[in-house]
């Protein structure tokens, strides 16, 4: 299922838009990355995405669905989100918690919860209270929570911030997966290193409005990046796939 | 502990409580015969001598009515704690008891009748806390915030009512120490169906309080109407606090510690959760309630002294155990 965001705007205070007239096509399939600086709406535009912040104008469509017309729980059935902050005091195992991605289908399949862990790497954690998992098990256990939601939709925000270098060539591997079943992945990121080897598509983002979007050696140029951070940095790419982040001028 | 053990078991104490209940006070009633006269009154055939008159008129609206308003008080107090995300939440956070209790003085200062007076009190603070809350981007904690400020401000009116309150100034503050001298048939049967209620309608909503344990924000991404849940938790919150403090004036402590203790015991899932609380309030209360009235008698304790007393250590016994504290 495709999302398509139609000349979509957002402010939380009349006068300061965060989105402004935002068009974009996220295709199945594919990995979509999500790039731009700290405030420049990444954030705010997945929750526009999954109807939990309504946009003044513009709307958005999950394959025929707008999703500002779809309960809570319909919306839970199409689009799966990790957010960026795991939560704390929560009194649950992590099995429960992988649990509560089941409670939209009301069913709580218990092989699809097991395969799900498995499929982060957390089988092992799975009778362990979620409070005592370290940030980067907790990470995981929320993606597999989202995964056993078993959408076709699933956004990600920033999902690598807590993990190891391993974890997150993992989370990237797998993301690709996703996609590959056919799934719309779309994923905030922060990293320019690992993260352009694995978007095959990226979205650049500055001050709420789209600055490139395309293919990630396209997007992810030193001009656009100039331009979004305010930092000379430039993404190489070479022919044996490999990635050299390098500072145009050392500070 | 054996968690799918424990809930048979509470029930099993409630009853043994409860047989208890009706044999101890003025006038002991062997437990042989308590059960052989509750059977033939069940069945129509009650004797109607003295005895009988003080089960079935006496202990058994206090039994019934200590039951149901533990049952209330811990729920209500569960549904803070899950609406509040915070372990340390209770009705009185959002005012409602205060507000509750400011309603009985007021009625009873104005000669009208307490439990009506504080009942009205308490859905009015309730709709008034909500009113002032329901702007902020987080319904929970804006509601949090000016709970508390009305809170403090019913406390104040509270004790300002007391200063004037003059000769009956014992009698009102026995009133808020809270107790269940006052229990008989009506309120009993005002409070059972509001804690049955309570109970089924917590229940019915069990899956839907385990996903508000993560947050408003990732709840609503997991299928859950928001502010649905928060109205529905509100209203139950303010329902059977009001009443229950209308009925027996304010109890403490029930609602903070047995939500918080068999979460310790059973874990966080409310499906669990939700018929154990509703257990331990009753037995709690029972348990406190039956010492109350025995321990000094002919005198009454008031329970919520008792409440604390029992309650206190066992908390903190727990918390060690658990090593939280």
């Amino acid at each position: 299922m495709n999302l398509r965001v139609e000349n979509l705007s957002f402010a939380y205070r009349a006068g300061t838009p965060v989105l402004r007239k935002l068009n974009l096509e996220i295709a199945a399939g594919k990995v979509t990355g999500l790039f731009g600086p700290n405030g420049s709406g990444k954030s705010t535009l997945l929750r526009c995405l999954t109807g939990a912040l309504r946009p003044q104008t513009g709307a958005v469509w999950c394959g025929d669905h707008r999703v500002d017309t779809l309960k809570p729980r319909e919306v839970a059935r199409r689009i799966a989100v990790v957010p960026q902050d795991t939560p704390h005091g929560v009194p649950l195992t992590t099995r429960e918690m992988v649990a509560l991605g089941r409670f939209a289908v009301n069913d709580e399949a218990a092989a699809v919860i097991t395969a799900s862990l498995v499929r982060v790497g957390a089988a092992e954690l799975a009778e362990r209270p979620f409070d005592e998992l370290s940030g980067g098990e907790r990470q995981r256990v929320v993606i597999a929570r989202a995964l056993a939601q078993e959408t076709t939709v699933l956004l990600l925000d920033e999902p690598t911030t807590h993990l190891d270098v391993a974890r997150q060539l993992e989370l990237y591997r797998l993301a690709r997966a996703m996609s590959r079943e056919g799934r719309t992945v779309l994923m905030v990121c922060h990293d320019l290193l690992l993260a352009p080897l694995f978007v095959d598509e990226a979205v650049l983002l500055r001050g709420g409005c789209l600055l490139a979007s395309g293919g990630p050696s396209a997007v992810l140029t030193s001009e656009h990046l100039l331009a979004a951070f305010g930092v000379g940095i430039e993404v190489v790419r070479d022919t044996s796939d490999a990635v050299t982040v390098r500072l145009a001028k050392h500070p | 502990m054996n968690r799918s053990a424990l809930q048979p078991g509470l029930f099993i104490a409630l009853l043994g409580v409860a047989v208890i209940a009706f044999g101890v006070g003025s006038v002991h009633i062997p437990a042989s015969e308590v059960a052989g006269r509750l059977f033939r009154a069940a069945c129509g055939r009650a004797k109607g001598d003295t005895a009988d008159q003080i089960l079935l008129d006496v202990r058994l609206p206090r039994i019934v009515l200590a039951s149901s308003v533990g049952a209330a008080l811990a729920l209500s107090g569960l549904a803070a704690q899950t609406l509040f995300r915070n372990p340390l939440a209770t009705p009185s956070i959002i005012g409602v008891s205060n507000g509750a209790a400011l309603g009985a003085v007021a009625a009873m200062l104005t000669g009208v009748a307490a439990p009506l007076g504080s009942f009205a009190a308490g859905l009015a603070v309730t709709a008034l806390v909500f009113t002032l809350g329901r702007r902020g981007t987080f319904f929970g904690q804006s509601l949090l915030l000016a709970g508390i400020a009305i809170a403090a401000l019913c406390s104040a009116l509270t004790t300002g009512a007391l200063y004037l309150a003059g000769e009956r100034l014992p009698s009102v503050i026995f009133w808020l120490m809270g107790g269940l001298w006052q229990a008989n048939g009506r309120a009993a049967l005002v409070m059972l169906p509001i804690s049955l209620a309570a109970l089924v309608m917590m229940q019915a909503l069990a899956r839907t309080l385990n996903v508000a344990l993560v947050g408003e924000t990732s709840a609503r991404d997991l299928g859950v109407n928001v502010p649905r849940m928060q109205h529905t938790l509100l209203l139950l919150i303010a329902v059977t606090a009001s009443a229950a403090v209308s009925l027996t004036g304010v109890i403490g402590f029930i609602g903070l510690i047995v939500p918080h203790l068999l979460r310790l015991a059973l874990g966080g899932d409310h499906r669990r959760l939700v018929p154990a609380t509703a257990l331990g309030g009753a037995l709690l209360l029972l348990v406190a309630d039956t010492l109350a009235r025995t321990l000094a008698a002919p005198a009454e304790i008031p329970v919520g002294i008792l409440t604390a007393l029992v309650g206190a250590p066992v908390f903190l016994w727990l918390l060690r155990r658990k090593a939280t504290l």
